[in-house]
């Protein structure tokens, strides 16, 4: 027994009926109470380039951004780098020593792989020079970090800045007479 | 160089996990010590109302009263009596005692504490002739007679002649109780039934040194390492240290040959630790192996091992008046000096049989001293005339020597193996040198002194000179003067002015750049006082004055070195004082002190400070200096820092206290040789160098292999998971 197709089943199935389907524009319909439609096309495309526009300073100005808050980054650890340091005392163990020393090798990492770090706010001429500021200052505040370390190296006298390192070196005068007393 | 400094003892200090022994203490206690408790030559020998014997005999300018017990021959007690007595009469049913002092003189002394009583006035005889009735010498027997019949009961055999009886008592029954004297040795043998039950002897010959000197045991393996070092030091940094590459590798191999490259034997040879050999090798290397050979006052030459104190051989010179012994020809000799001049020379090169090997100059000596460690002698003869006694190994010109007498010293240059009148100092009258004290030869490890804020004073290292006290009698005040060997130049002089008592010890060192003296003030209050002299080439901080580069002409040497001072009380008399000497001198100087008391101790040079202010003065970089300490006024004395624990140590006249350097830079071996013989060691800045007994190298070793055979198992599975996880092969599905 043979049943007859549906109708909306042979449709679904018509990947023609869609076209043959008339519809009515949604901008046919009156506009909801209180909604005022802009006015002319003219205009339109005006706003849409000073929209662009703004739209790049806007990425500009956001990369500019960008570029200052990873250059700033570094800064905001000083603050604890220098309380870290101060707390962990002078005395010669291992522990202080291994901070002064990462706090040496940290920003010399950084500034090796200061490209990687930058690569979001690189490549965009117009703010290229911005960038480079933000470069220097994020240099300037690794070498910051680094004189914490240096001067937490200092503290314990590990670095041999001082007469008193090289005294080994220094050799006690000879006499060409030799006295033997009895 | 401070930097590395620190890293080298910061990984120091993680080896030795803060074991830090300043001091001696209990486990080393009569371990690393030992004495000779002598008794001297038996004046007399009675039986006391304890049954123990009491022995007088004589110490220095004194007697001494000493009690054995007559069981094993041990000394119970030794006290010194302040009279030289020759004879002694036992009153009261033994509880006192008579001294014979003099002719006529006798003294009255309680025998139970030795006090002295009073003056006896009466009649006297001895109680120290051996009672001789009921037996008699026959040959080298004693034969113990019956009383009626006059037979022999029973016979002790004697030792050979010449002997002397020194106590003997019998029942003419079955016992006797006899002490014969033979060759400085006292055997004692006791008799019950005619029996042998008991019997002792006390070595008594190795008693009042004159002098002394020491022999090193050789240590090939040291010497290698010397030579070595030599090597390397004449070839450029790098060359220095692919040679010193290779040998190590050479060592390694030698010691894989060695030990068949077996892993095994090698972790078994390191582990074993307490075998004989071991610990011989041991002592050897360190250093510790040496000969301490003394001369006495009877004439009779022995050597003693210094580790542990045994007689290895002596002989007997009957020389009684031996003024010095000294090594000659890389210690295979010693000379024998005697109011004669060289008289003897004793052959070492048979370690075990020394034998007299010849008999040189006639010289009547009064003083000797030998010029470095060279084979060269100045003595100084008996009239003032002085002659050098030298395989002419001096370099004319370029050699000088002073000597001193107790009213001049005087400066003499050498000249063709002739001795030249240089200069010459002499006291006033009412004056006398009480002490003398060439800087000490030690090697200088460090040229200056680091202070808080690491800036160094550099100090005046001038190995040309010497100190000396000068004590004026009639005042009752001592000058303390810095002279200039060469030029003759007094460059310092302390004027005392605290009234002191000239009798009491006066002691003088002279260290790297500083001199320490000590004297028994009268002033105000009678107290013992130990004062510091340091000398710098300047006072400012980093301002060096000599110059390192260049050889300085001594004779226009203008370099004025600038004193500071500081004087402390010290709680005891001091009778002897030297300093402590290491083999590079790095070690912290220690200042070795024998009390009036007896006992030894030490004293770190960091304590006797010239610089040290009051706490209120310093500031916080001035604590920071190495062991910077405030002034305090008195210096007490530290338990742990005697030395000789609770042993007594008797002497005689004037002790001599030594200090011998080790191969082990920290340990240096301190001797007393005087009636009795004691050695220690110290380590004034803790063994540094040693690992502790109680390090433990087994559970290092097990910890390593352990490790080891964990990776062996580990590495091939994390392996085969790396491989996988390259092949994102997960690890259930296989």
């Amino acid at each position: 027994m043979s049943q007859d197709i549906p109708n909306w089943a042979t449709n679904l199935c018509n990947p023609n009926y869609v076209h043959s389907m008339q519809s009515v524009s949604t901008n046919t319909y009156p506009l909801p109470p209180g909604f005022v439609k802009s006015r002319g096309s003219r205009a339109n495309t005006k706003a849409q380039n000073a929209d662009t526009q703004s739209n790049k300073e806007n990425i500009n100005k956001l990369q500019v951004q960008k570029a200052w808050h990873i250059a700033l980054q570094p800064a905001k650890t000083i603050p604890m780098n220098f309380i870290i340091s101060y707390m962990s005392g002078t005395s010669l163990q291992i522990i202080p020593i291994m901070t002064a020393l990462m706090l040496l090798s940290g920003p010399i990492k950084s500034v090796l792989q200061m490209r990687s770090a930058f690569s979001a706010v690189l490549g965009n001429n117009d703010i290229h020079s911005q960038v480079i500021g933000a470069m220097i200052t994020y240099v300037l505040f690794q070498v910051v970090l680094m004189g914490i370390g240096l001067q937490k190296l200092n503290a314990m006298g590990l670095i041999p800045n001082t007469k008193s390192d090289w005294l080994a070196w220094e050799s006690p005068s000879t006499y060409n007479i030799k006295a033997y007393a009895f | 160089m401070r930097a590395f400094g620190r890293l080298i003892s910061l990984l120091l200090a993680g080896v030795y996990f803060g074991r830090v022994a300043f001091a001696v203490f209990q486990d080393e206690a009569y371990k690393s010590d030992w004495q000779w408790m002598n008794i001297g030559e038996y004046k007399c020998v009675i039986e006391d109302n304890h049954g123990s014997f009491l022995i007088l005999s004589d110490l220095g300018d004194q007697s001494m009263l000493s009690s054995v017990n007559r069981t094993d021959g041990k000394i119970l007690y030794r006290r010194p009596v302040p009279f030289k007595a020759f004879d002694l009469m036992l009153v009261d049913g033994g509880k006192k005692m008579i001294l014979k002092v003099g002719r006529g003189q006798f003294e009255l002394i309680d025998t139970e504490n030795s006090f002295h009583l009073g003056t006896y006035v009466g009649g006297f005889q001895s109680s120290c002739i051996p009672n001789y009735s009921g037996i008699r010498f026959e040959g080298d027997k004693l034969k113990v007679l019956d009383k009626i019949t006059d037979l022999e009961i029973f016979h002790a055999v004697l030792p050979n002649e010449p002997r002397t009886i020194k106590y003997v008592d019998t029942d003419q029954v079955g016992y006797l109780s006899l002490l014969v004297e033979h060759n400085d040795f006292y055997y004692y043998s006791e008799y019950h039934d005619g029996e042998l039950t008991n019997k002792w002897s006390r070595d008594e010959s190795i008693t009042d040194i004159v002098d002394f000197t020491y022999v090193s045991e050789v240590d090939n393996n040291t010497n290698m390492i010397y030579s070595e070092w030599n090597t390397e030091g004449s070839l450029n940094i790098f060359r220095a240290y692919i040679y010193r590459v290779k040998q190590n590798w050479g060592r390694l191999k030698h010691l894989l040959v060695h030990h068949k490259k077996s892993p095994g034997a090698i972790l078994t040879d390191i582990l074993k630790e307490d075998e004989e050999e071991t610990l011989k090798q041991r002592n050897l290397k360190f250093g510790f192996l040496k000969k301490l050979i003394v001369a006495t006052k009877k004439g009779k030459i022995a050597a003693i091992n210094m580790e542990n104190g045994e007689k290895l051989w002596a002989i007997d010179t009957n020389l009684s008046d031996i003024i010095a012994l000294e090594t000659a020809k890389k210690e295979s000799e010693i000379f024998i000096f005697t109011n004669r001049g060289l008289t003897l020379v004793v052959d070492l090169r048979n370690q075990y049989e020394p034998h007299i090997k010849q008999k040189a100059t006639e010289f009547a000596t009064e003083k000797v001293g030998r010029l470095g460690s060279s084979d060269d002698f100045y003595l100084r003869g008996s009239d003032g005339s002085t002659i050098m006694f030298a395989d002419n190994s001096i370099n004319d010109f370029s050699s000088v020597i002073v000597d001193h007498t107790s009213s001049s010293i005087n400066a003499y240059i050498v000249e063709n193996g002739a001795l030249h009148q240089i200069w010459k100092i002499e006291t006033q009258e009412d004056e006398e040198i009480v002490a003398f004290a060439p800087r000490d030869d030690a090697p200088v490890s460090n040229i200056g002194t680091i202070l808080g804020n690491r800036t160094v004073l550099y100090r005046y290292l001038n190995p040309n000179l010497a100190s000396y006290i000068v004590g004026n009698k009639k005042l009752n005040l001592i000058t303390v003067n810095v002279v200039d060997l060469v030029t003759g130049n007094i460059i310092h002089s302390v004027y005392e002015n605290n009234t002191l008592n000239l009798d009491q010890p006066i002691n003088l060192v002279f260290g790297e750049h500083w001199i320490i003296y000590s004297y028994f003030s009268h002033n105000i209050v009678a107290e013992q006082r130990i004062s510091v002299i340091e000398m710098y080439e300047s006072l400012q901080p980093n301002s060096r004055v000599s110059v390192g580069s260049i050889v300085q002409d001594a004779l226009k040497n203008d370099i004025r070195p600038q004193f500071v001072s500081q004087s402390f009380i010290f709680p005891e008399v001091i009778k002897e004082m030297i300093i402590s000497r290491t083999k590079f001198g790095i070690t912290s100087k220690a200042i070795v002190l024998k009390l009036e008391n007896g006992q030894i101790t030490y004293l770190p040079k960091f304590l006797l400070n010239a610089r040290s202010v009051e706490k209120s003065k310093m500031s916080a970089t001035d604590l920071q200096e190495f062991m910077a300490a405030p002034y305090v006024s008195t210096i007490p004395i530290n338990d742990n820092f005697i030395i000789t624990h609770h042993r007594n140590i008797v002497d005689g006249n004037k002790a001599k206290l030594i200090s011998i350097a080790t191969n082990l830079e920290s340990t240096s071996l301190i001797c007393s040789l005087s009636h009795d013989i004691f050695c220690t060691k110290i380590s004034p800045s803790s063994q540094f160098d040693k690992l502790s007994p109680s390090f433990e190298k087994g559970k290092l070793f097990a910890t390593i292999i352990g490790l080891l055979c964990v990776c062996y198992f580990l590495r091939p599975i994390v392996d085969t998971r790396k491989l996988k996880s390259k092949w994102l092969v997960k690890e259930n599905y296989l």
